[in-house]
């Protein structure tokens, strides 16, 4: 089986660097927005990975300053994919031990077992601090280093 | 001890609660234990109607959780495999399993 890299779900269109958000609503908004664009998703998934947040809490900033917005697949996400925008100041999204928060990754996938994949995927990318620090500070899509 | 049950527990059940499987499953590897470990991982809501020995979960479902298992780990930082690691050991000694 081919290995999987990040790089065969986000592209540089899909990415936004140094943004500004009130709040995280928006900021959840803004990422699913840019996979919207591609015609990677409908707008239905973009608000189901809000409601997800409204419903369930804030346990989608998974680690310190970096959130994984997704939402369940059901018929609304056309194509596996991520999106990736980059605050540069902190967005408040509630999360006692992770605010604030950095980077914002929309991950969408068609099914169920995609989805674990992409978030293995991106798991393995993040788990490496030095690839967390270098999401927070960059301001070019090379600069991320993927 | 034949085998202990551990689910990892989130809102949807797919994304996050798989990563922490994967996660937890590490941290209790470096235990090397006498018995096996089987992690699964589930929504909150399917969760309610499973048994295991111990849930691992995130602040946003710790008390319902804890209305469903007498033991549960709430993680902070997903990625923090000394977390992990410690709040594991403190549960393996607390149930005097190590």
């Amino acid at each position: 089986m081919k290995r999987l890299v990040l790089t065969d779900y986000l592209s540089e269109s899909a990415t936004e660097l140094q943004q500004q958000a009130d709040g995280w609503e928006e900021a959840v908004r803004r990422a699913g927005g840019l996979l919207e664009r591609q015609g990677y998703i409908l707008p239905a998934y973009t608000q189901a990975m809000v409601d997800m947040v409204k419903e369930l809490g804030p346990y989608i900033v998974i680690m310190p300053g970096v959130a994984l917005a997704h939402a369940r697949p059901e018929g609304n996400v056309k194509r596996n994919s991520i999106a990736l925008v980059t605050f540069r100041q902190g967005v408040p999204f509630g999360n006692e031990s992770n605010d604030p928060v950095y980077v914002v990754f929309a991950i969408a996938a068609t099914s169920d077992q995609e989805h674990l994949e992409l978030f293995r995927t991106l798991a393995k990318f993040i788990a490496e601090e030095e690839n967390v620090e270098r999401l927070k500070t960059a301001r070019t899509y090379e600069e991320i280093g993927l | 001890m034949k085998e202990l049950k551990v689910l990892t527990v989130c809102g949807a059940g797919v994304g996050t609660s798989t990563l922490l499987r994967m996660n937890i499953n590490e941290a209790f590897k470096s235990f090397e234990l006498p018995f096996s470990v089987k992690v699964e991982n589930t929504s909150l809501s399917r969760a309610k109607g499973m048994s295991c020995d111990l849930m691992v979960t995130f602040e946003s479902f710790a008390a319902d959780a804890r209305k469903c298992c007498p033991d549960v780990i709430v993680v902070r930082n997903l990625m923090d495999k000394k977390e992990l690691k410690e709040k594991i050991g403190e549960y393996l000694s607390a149930k005097q399993l190590i």
